[in-house]
């Protein structure tokens, strides 16, 4: 979209300054204070609320609209050119002070009076967007009954990178992932199943940057197939007789006994009482088994065969809406045998223990209390760091180094083995960081030391120690420390090192933000580098261009402290040619209007590390990781509540995940 | 083949000739010349209805589209009878700025929405429309629901080689991706080594327990949401497909018995994670792509010949494919190209891939490279077609032109060339699908992806929709624009 305001010639027209601009700055604290408390009470087109619960409930119904209605149309169509960097004609519409205090040509949001909103008067006319297609019927209607009613805006910071994305479908239940179903398996069995499983069930896919999203766990003949052959494998494995023990009166294969086997032991396998009528399918088995001349041990294991290909046990059954109303009660409102089965996959990745059901069973799970007791609890055990590492392997995608095949000429020094240890330097330094020193999730970008083997220790310019695994105080190594000097992170660059994608991941994936795709018609061959001619030099001339400065000026500065490393991570000074690189650079931190100049890598990743948006887009990742779907508008209310309870920037794994049972039902 | 050299025969019959042209599978070929082919849904003589979509990376430019058969389209010509070449059709609705162009294109082909989430469409695909619209009661028996396979090497996003999805937006199949596994899926028998009647009893009794949970749980007493009682239903779906083919008496199809224990060779080049190396590409000689595509559109047609799938997509390369690719490209036995991307690129890596010939398309330059690669992508694909018209089918039609057989691709007119914007363009071409759709030209379609796909699914689905409005993709309040031009 274009300027609301730019250059004021399409709007001066009809709004001349002098007295009239005068009454509109009046206007604008009048806006401000009724946004503040009582725009609802004063529109004479809203009905007044008959108590302070009625007022509550209008009020909350007006800010969810802007939020899901009006948010997404500024952030779609106004925010390129009316964010608080571009700020076209004055106005910035991405805060919301400085959108009510409106642009050159005046006032934009008049509450109650759209007809003296710049912004409505603008929009209605299709003067704005500038240069795009003008906004849908239905959209200017939003916008006008929006300023009619009184203009509620909620939010400090309508932040694109939450508001562009429409709602989408939640209702997906989940099946386990292959590394849920194998966890499931090893704490109800023992048995280790991680092989067969890995060979017999396709592998679950990235979607949307983490392999568990629920929307694409779907089932196929092999999956079928795979839980047929794996019950096979896994009642083989156990003794039938010894499980059922705990479960059984005796070993009989009486009405009396069976019932009450399957009852017992399904509520544990099943994660959760059985109905008669699950009772009485399950019972049938059994049934069945002594009608083909089978055996008590047979009936067990038939029916242990049978609750594993269920889909109880398959997929994670929790009471959904029927329609697309959102469930808005507590967590701790749901069945408790739910809440226990979202917590132990949220923590361990797998189903609940004794404790929780027992917990279940005895209704101590129906208050926030009881429930936050049992996530402290949980996250104590070894299960909850198993999982913790899989939500970081998936969210850098550490995995992908165990593809890596950069040119062999280039980087003659590449093995599986230096893949294999930046994988193991990342990872233990997650570790370390959120478990043994419970330091903030932010700490992994200016972390002031690291784990090497000997091998990756001399790759980074380290001094080696003789230990094949060890941890490196890295406070006086100016080029190493925090992620983004790891080469699990670098390497996403490929060969060449590219400043576009460092800089885009850095963008998306730590400052919460994106940018537009390249004009059409563009010819995205990266320029190669040369005597004279370095990665910075390449992308300066892109920065500068008028096409491709306005999105790359965004993200290729964020790179610029990366320079000085080539794309496996390796430390340089000079490139190929004898370019002299540097590591000074600027990040335009998405929401501002000025750049922060850094000199070093070091202090880029201080900047990163101590920035609020960091610590925000560490936490939306973690709750999309523990929620199994990726975040829209509609969860944008939580996703803050979560943020400001877990403790901002000094949020922890254990807090965030912690804020985040509790906020999402 | 030529027409006049075949007969009016059922498939079972037909088969035969259809499996001679087979590569890799020799055992096919002997068994079916014992046996002919079985057609195990239906009767012999019922067309079913049948809607594939066949997709292949980075597109063709439309200044090349616009060459027809005399360019980068030849190896099509030989069936331009029983194709209709649409350019100039349009998918620019669809592009989602900043997501990725490549990605918006391909999840635009086939559905004409953008792209919901990285695996996920905003709708339905056209074979899916299809099929739920021609077989609101499911197939019959013994039919994979869909089937969705391909050869590719780009893995960053699950819509970049899936082209089948659900009107969820949700993938239709689990992708196969190896010709063994499309094998296992369609024709594997899934228990060789049960042969003890009181354990198939048993086992049988435990999927029947398992079956009526699943009924449950899809069924209008769910506690699940709409999209979670699809998910449980598609299960139940493969469990009843699990218990034809593992438990069904296959003692009177001795065919079946035989194919089951036939397997394709394993595949000798890169699958998962490692067909993919972080974006940056892989070596690969031509033969050996070749060779191993072609073993799949084989395994895809014999599946839609013996009547085991009628819905699905068959892909031949991702969007915005990654492949350093070597060797001589031959075309009737003339080397048309020497393919050596990564030297005549001058890079390694990412820089090297043939990806690199789409960026630097110009319309005023000679393109050689970039010419040589789509031309041997039309025969590819063509080698697919080939093998549909082989087989003639009761109403005297070849499968190819019986079924609903649409092709298309990602932004081949977009960022890649000059154009006004993104996803415009697109090649596309149909069959007549029963004689439903025209075929025989290349037609300057002008319009909008959605209303063609539309426009298809209008013709195709009218007969199961007298009793109100045909099935369609896109918003329910946009107008609908037929477009006359294709209808036959």
């Amino acid at each position: 979209m274009g300027p609301v305001a730019g250059g004021g010639a399409d709007l001066g027209q009809h709004h001349a300054p002098g007295s009239e601009m005068s009454l509109r700055i009046g206007l604008i604290a009048c806006a401000i204070a009724v946004c503040g408390d009582s725009t609802l009470a004063q529109d004479p087109a809203t009905p007044v609320p008959a108590t302070s619960t009625d007022v509550a409930d209008s009020r909350l119904a007006h800010e969810r609209h802007f939020e899901r209605q009006v948010a997404p149309i500024l952030a779609k169509h106004c925010l390129e050119c009316h964010d608080a960097a571009a700020a076209e004609g004055g106005l910035v519409l991405s805060r919301k002070a400085a959108a009510f205090a409106g642009g050159d040509s005046g006032v934009a949001i008049v509450p109650h009076r759209p007809d003296e909103s710049l912004l409505w008067e603008s929009i209605e006319f299709d003067q704005m967007p500038h240069d795009r297609p003008p906004l849908a019927a239905e959209d200017k209607a939003v916008l006008k009954a929006w300023i009619r009613d009184g203009a509620v805006w909620p939010v400090d910071y309508v932040d694109p990178s939450i508001y562009r994305h429409p709602p989408r479908e939640k209702r997906w239940v989940s099946r386990l992932t292959v590394d849920e179903y194998v966890a499931t398996i090893a704490d109800l069995f023992g048995v280790d199943v991680q092989s067969s499983a890995r060979r017999l069930l396709p592998p679950d896919l990235r979607a949307d940057g983490f392999r568990n999203t629920a929307y694409n766990l779907n089932a196929d003949l092999k999956h079928i197939v795979a839980y047929a052959a794996l019950a096979d494998e896994i009642t083989a494995q156990i003794d039938p007789v010894r499980f059922a023990k705990p479960f059984a009166r005796d070993q009989t294969l009486t009405d009396k006994n069976m019932r009450q086997i399957v009852q017992r032991m399904g509520k544990v396998i099943l994660r959760g009482p059985l109905t008669k009528q699950e009772v009485a399918l399950y019972r049938g088995v059994s049934t069945t088994v002594a009608l083909a001349g089978g055996d008590y041990r047979d009936a067990l294991a038939h029916t242990i065969a049978a609750m594993l290909q269920s889909p109880r046990f398959l997929y994670r059954i929790e009471a959904q809406a029927r329609d697309d109303a959102e469930p808005e009660q507590a967590l701790w409102h749901r069945d408790a045998y739910e809440v226990a089965s979202r917590l132990s996959y949220s923590i361990w990745g797998s189903t609940p223990d004794r404790i929780l059901l027992k917990a279940a069973d005895q209704d101590r799970l129906s208050s926030e209390d009881q429930v936050r007791k049992q996530i402290k609890r949980m996250l104590g055990k070894p299960r909850a760091i198993d999982r913790s590492i899989d939500f970081v392997t998936q969210w850098l995608d550490l995995d992908r180094l165990e593809n890596l095949n950069p040119d062999a000429q280039r980087f003659p020094n590449w093995s599986p083995q230096l893949a294999a240890d930046m994988k193991r330097e990342t990872i233990e330094t997650f570790r370390h960081l959120v478990w043994d020193n419970d330091t903030p999730l932010v700490r992994l970008l200016d972390a002031p030391f690291t784990f090497a083997s000997p091998d990756l220790a001399r790759h980074y310019g380290l001094k080696s120690k003789p230990e094949p695994w060890a941890k490196y105080d890295v406070s006086d190594v100016p080029w190493r420390g925090g992620i983004l000097t790891h080469g699990s992170v670098l390497t996403i660059g490929g060969d060449d090192a590219s400043m576009v994608t460092r800089g885009l991941f850095v963008l998306s994936d730590l400052l919460l933000s994106e940018v537009g795709d390249p004009p059409p018609g563009l010819d995205t061959t990266p320029v190669p580098t040369g005597p004279g001619l370095t990665h910075r030099m390449v992308a300066m001339q892109r920065i500068e261009s008028g096409g491709c400065g306005g999105c790359h000026k965004r993200f290729e500065p964020l790179a610029f402290g990366l320079e000085r490393y080539d794309g496996i991570g390796g430390y340089q000074e000079t490139d190929e040619f004898e370019n002299r690189l540097r590591q000074d650079g600027e990040i335009l931190f998405p929401g501002t209007a000025e750049p922060v100049p850094y000199k070093t890598i070091g202090q880029l990743s201080e900047l990163l590390a101590s920035h609020p948006r960091v610590a925000e887009s560490l936490t939306r990742k973690l709750i999309q990781f523990s929620i199994g779907r990726p975040l829209d508008v509609t969860d944008a209310r939580r996703v803050r509540g979560v943020y400001e309870r877990s403790g901002r920037q000094d949020a922890t794994y254990p807090s965030i995940l912690t804020e985040t049972l509790l906020a999402f039902p | 083949m030529n027409r006049d050299s075949r007969h009016r025969l059922p498939r079972r019959t037909l088969l035969r000739g259809a499996a001679g042209a087979m590569i890799g599978l020799p055992l096919i070929e002997e068994m079916l010349g014992g046996h002919g082919g079985a057609a195990i849904a239906g009767s012999a003589d019922a067309i079913p209805a049948r809607a594939f979509n066949v997709f292949f990376g980075l597109g063709i430019p439309a200044p090349l589209q616009k060459e027809g058969y005399d360019g980068v389209l030849e190896p099509l010509s030989p069936l331009r009878d029983k194709l209709l070449i649409m350019r100039d059709v349009d998918h620019y609705r669809c592009d989602e700025s900043g997501i990725n162009a490549h990605f918006d294109g391909a999840t635009a082909a086939f559905t004409a929405m953008p792209p919901n989430g990285e695996a996920l469409s905003g709708g339905a695909s056209i074979d899916q429309v299809i099929r739920r619209s021609l077989y609101p009661n499911g197939q019959p028996s013994g039919v994979v629901p869909t089937l969705v396979a391909g050869t590719f090497f780009r893995r960053s996003r699950v819509g970049r080689f899936v082209h089948s999805f659900n009107s969820d937006g949700s993938v239709a199949a689990t992708m196969q991706e190896r010709p063994r596994d499309l094998f296992a899926r369609v024709f594997g028998k899934l228990s060789d080594n049960e042969t003890d009647v009181s354990q198939l009893r048993m086992k049988q009794s435990v999927l029947d327990t398992v079956v009526d949970q699943y009924k449950f749980y899809c069924g209008p007493g769910s506690p699940l949401g709409g999209p979670s009682r699809r998910r449980i239903a598609d299960h139940l779906d493969r469990i009843r497909e699990y218990e034809q083919r593992a438990f069904a008496d296959r003692d009177l199809d001795p065919l079946d018995q035989r194919i089951a224990k036939a397997r394709p060779p394993a595949s000798e080049i890169a699958h998962g994670g490692q067909a993919d190396p972080g974006g940056e590409g892989i070596d690969m000689r031509l033969d050996d792509l070749t060779h191993e595509w072609r073993l799949m559109a084989d395994l895809y047609a014999l599946a839609i010949e013996m009547d085991r799938v009628r819905f699905g997509s068959l892909t031949f390369l991702a969007a915005g494919e990654r492949l350093r690719l070597t060797g001589d490209y031959t075309y009737q036995g003339e080397t048309r190209y020497q393919f050596d991307d990564s030297k005549q690129l001058g890079k390694g890596g990412s820089g090297g891939c043939s990806h690199e010939f789409w960026h630097q398309f110009n319309e005023k330059k000679p393109n050689a490279a970039l010419r040589a690669h789509a031309h041997m992508k039309m025969r590819e694909v063509a080698y697919f077609l080939k093998r549909l018209d082989q087989t003639q089918e009761p109403n005297g039609r070849t499968i190819l032109e019986n079924a609903c057989i649409t092709i298309s691709t990602e932004s081949g007119d977009g960022r890649h060339s000059d154009t006004k914007r993104e996803l415009s363009g697109i090649f596309h071409a149909v069959t007549s699908a029963g004689g439903r759709l025209k075929t025989g030209r290349i037609l300057d379609v002008g319009r909008e992806g959605i209303d063609v796909y539309n426009t298809m699914l209008e013709r195709i689905c009218e007969k199961s929709s007298d009793q109100g409005q045909s099935p369609r993709l896109g918003e329910t309040q946009r107008e609908f624009r037929r477009v006359d031009s294709i209808l036959a």
